[in-house]
């Protein structure tokens, strides 16, 4: 029988990829982390003793060394560009349009949405209410997707589009589709600077509140920014965002609940680092914060909102001299107790994205 | 623990191959062992209670069938039910409970015992050493090392293939020179497995899962890709867990009896069960069907032997009345076939790939039953039209690999060898899929 040639010989292929899988083994619990920033989680640490006595040793070590292996985003990655080159680009958890990756379709049931609406707008009485619902990258990608997957956008286009038809929602839609620039960053579900100030103007004009010119604001650049569709997706093509922040030239004061320290600016660069870079406005997320802006003279605005405001509220904190802004997610107290608790309110502002106003379990509890 | 696990590939594997390499001759075998033992014990050590009851049962009983005149049949009796009684508690107790309270309304158990992994594989294994000794077609092992290493070696302890006794008896006494071009050859085998079983097995079961949990939605193409993405699922796992084990095997000088042999490429139904699971097949002719006559007291007789072995061969797969009845659909059709089909000679009229064709239905709407359950046949049939539009997405991306998966379950075997250059790469990408999704357990652990 004819031997099978190779450039490797047999021991080399043989003791050199056992050693090397030995060495990734004993090198996730040698060269084990804490946190991964690209994944945005704290990691499985290696197994106890109590894995022993609970008889646990097994998923514990498993779980430990699925996380802390070696080249593990660059294994994540080509597992992603495996699915997405056996057409399987749905199975991620976000999916690529272009050199971006965008958030599957939102599954919105129209009579939810309809009640939560009734309840925002109950809630807000006599004050002037807008809403404020950011069409999803997705949406406004469309053009760009095979028809399969625009069928299935579609039905998320025709929820947003009725209900943003209504009477006090700000429309957006048309507005972000004729921008030039891009509105929504590449690699995280938020919409970028331009898209925040787009939303600024557009909700300006529907308040008639008079929107601040460019020279109001200091605008800072961080890079790379790489957010939550990236992490979903797992594709190492998705493109680097650069975060662009706009911070008030006025003299503006933070203070979040909970907090003893009074913030005097809106962008906290340090966070730009971190895992992830979107806190770098407002700090991150918190349950209930105040700006207040002694030279602006729109009085009280109570917003209440999901991530996307976190880039609004600089913008919106020109024109108002306090902002109460209250995100349901981690507020432990109903709407109602903002608004007793608040005093004077001018206006109320609703900013909630289609998956946040219809699959946000909390609002339901915090709008009666 | 499983193949596909950070834990196997990581450490285990190359610790106790390496390991295996350089130990002197004479501590291979505890070495393997111990090995095995751990290997078995590592989820859940109470288990290995139940292994050692078999393998010092099945050691001491075959050393008193040898050596007692009297009784000898009554003696094997004995231990063949005291083999099986373990298999009757933990994987029957449930199903025979669930069926008399179906029939009587009254249940004797409070809840069913846990399976432990692989009870049916060296239960059948111990029982095939003690026929065989039994029968005089086996030495008696009088070496509990080399014994339990037999009943217990990690390759094929908990998913196959069923390796008699007689096929390692000479490999296990006198091992061979182990080279380093064997341990290559095995490691290559290892990783087409793990390939077949990561990439493919597990995609498709991910598809099927998703098909099954909403049949209505799934409407004509989704529960017949569905099922079709099962079929190549069930295949997959199995047959690429037999690689691994076969390679794991030749890796450590061992060549276990080969499990399948593209069995979707069968022109009957009786050449698909010559190709699939061999090895469990070998043993119910074996063990079962001629003990029973065989073909040899008639026709009727041949045929109520045949729909015996299906019946449980059906209850091996699983405890419930679907994988019965699986069976018995399978003992039907072999018998129709062997009435009718069989003895006649192929015409040259009808191309192959019909053949095939007309061989793989049987089989996929076998898996339907198979699976339980019964709303793929009605989706199938077209009950709820042509499904969602989120299903159609599904089956769309899903396409790909199930052509794929197809290519290399119909088209015959490519006459390039390409496992040395596909082997690292396979290994890579299955790391890589361990990575991103955590490991999934073994369908053939449940049997």
């Amino acid at each position: 029988m004819k031997k099978k040639r190779s450039f490797i010989p047999n021991g080399v292929a043989v003791y050199g990829g056992l050693t090397l899988l030995l060495i990734l083994g004993i090198a996730a619990f040698v060269f084990r982390q804490d946190f991964s920033g690209w994944e945005k989680r704290y990691l499985a640490d290696a197994p106890k003793n109590g894995s022993l006595v609970q008889w646990t040793l097994n998923d514990d070590l498993e779980t430990f060394l699925s996380d802390q292996v070696p080249f593990r985003q660059q294994l994540v990655n080509l597992n992603a560009l495996a699915e997405l080159y056996t057409g399987r680009a749905v199975q991620l958890g976000a999916w690529p349009v272009g050199d971006a990756a965008v958030e599957k379709p939102v599954r919105a049931d129209p009579e939810v949405l309809e009640k939560r609406i009734a309840a925002m707008k109950n809630l807000a009485g006599d004050i002037p209410c807008l809403f404020l619902i950011p069409p999803t990258a997705g949406m406004l990608r469309m053009d760009e997707m095979t028809a399969a997957r625009r069928a299935l956008y579609a039905e998320e286009s025709r929820v947003y589009d009725i209900l943003t038809s209504q009477e006090d929602f700000i429309p957006l839609r048309q507005l972000f589709e004729e921008c030039p620039e891009t509105v929504y960053y590449y690699s995280d579900h938020h919409w970028n600077n331009v898209g925040a100030e787009l939303a600024y103007r557009a909700y300006c004009l529907a308040a008639d509140v008079k929107a601040a010119k460019e020279d109001a604001f200091t605008y800072t650049r961080y890079f790379p920014f790489r957010g939550t569709t990236y992490t979903r997706s797992g594709l190492p093509f998705v493109r680097e965002d650069v975060l662009i922040c706009a911070e008030p030239k006025a003299p503006v004061e933070l203070k979040v609940q909970g907090e003893e320290t009074t913030y005097d600016h809106l962008i906290f660069p340090e966070k730009a680092i971190t895992y992830d870079g979107y806190e770098v406005f407002l700090n991150g997320n918190h349950g209930k914060l105040t700006i207040t802006n002694p030279e602006a003279d729109g009085g009280t605005l109570v917003v209440f909102r999901d991530s996307y405001a976190s880039s609004l509220l600089p913008y919106l904190s020109v024109n108002f001299s306090r902002i109460i802004a209250v995100d349901a997610r981690y507020y432990t107290g109903t709407f109602r107790d903002v608004l007793r608790e608040a005093g004077s309110i001018d206006r109320i502002l609703f900013e909630y994205s289609l998956d946040s106003l219809a699959n946000d379990t909390s609002l339901t509890r915090k709008i009666r | 623990m499983v193949f596909c696990s950070f834990t196997f590939l990581l450490l285990f594997m190359p610790a106790v191959l390496l390991g295996y390499r350089f130990l002197p001759a004479r501590a291979k075998r505890p070495f393997l062992l111990a090995a095995s033992l751990v290997f078995y014990g590592w989820g859940t050590p109470s288990w290995l209670i139940l292994l050692s009851y078999v393998m010092v049962l099945d050691y001491a009983g075959a050393l008193l069938l040898v050596r007692i005149r009297k009784g000898r049949r009554a003696m094997f009796a004995a231990l063949i039910a005291m083999n099986l009684l373990p298999l009757l508690y933990f994987k029957y107790s449930g199903f025979l409970q669930d069926t008399f309270t179906a029939l009587t309304g009254f249940r004797f158990m409070s809840d069913s015992p846990l399976l432990p992994a692989g009870i049916s594989f060296f239960t059948f294994q111990g029982i095939s050493y003690l026929a065989d000794v039994y029968r005089g077609n086996a030495r008696v092992q009088k070496n509990f090392i080399l014994f339990g290493t037999y009943l217990s070696m990690f390759p094929q302890l908990v998913a196959g293939p069923i390796v008699r006794y007689t096929d390692l008896e000479e490999q296990l006494e006198k091992p061979a020179n182990l080279t380093t071009a064997d341990m290559r050859a095995g490691l290559e085998r290892f990783a087409v497995g793990l390939g077949k079983k990561v990439l493919l097995a597990d995609a498709m079961g991910r598809f099927w899962g998703k098909m099954s949990a909403d049949l209505p939605g799934a409407g004509i193409p989704g529960a017949w890709l569905g099922l079709m993405a099962f079929s190549f699922q069930i295949y997959f796992d199995f047959s690429g867990y037999s690689d691994m084990a076969l390679g794991l095997g030749r890796a450590m000088g061992f060549i276990f009896p080969e499990n399948f042999d593209r069995p979707y490429r069968a022109h009957s139904l009786t050449e698909f069960w010559r190709r699939w699971h061999m090895s469990l097949t070998t043993w119910f002719r074996e063990y079962v069907y001629i003990p029973l006559g065989g073909n040899r007291k008639g026709e009727r007789r041949r045929d109520l032997n045949i729909m015996i072995v299906w019946a449980l061969t059906g209850l091996w797969h699983g405890a419930g009345w679907n994988f019965v009845l699986w069976g018995i659909y399978f003992g039907i059709l072999l018998i129709l076939e062997k009435k009718w089909m069989l003895g006649r000679k192929k015409t040259g009229r009808v191309p192959g790939w019909l053949y095939q064709i007309l061989t793989y239905l049987p089989v996929l709407l076998g898996w339907g039953v198979f699976t339980g359950k019964w709303q793929v046949f009605s989706a199938m049939a077209g009950t709820w039209g042509w499904g969602s539009a989120a299903a159609g997405l599904e089956c769309l991306s899903f396409l790909p690999m199930i052509i794929i998966c197809a290519v290399v379950c119909f088209l015959p075997k490519p006459k390039i060898d390409c496992r040395r250059w596909a082997a690292p790469i396979l290994m890579i990408l299955c790391l890589a899929a361990l990575a991103a999704q955590g490991y999934a357990p073994f369908v053939y652990f449940q049997f």
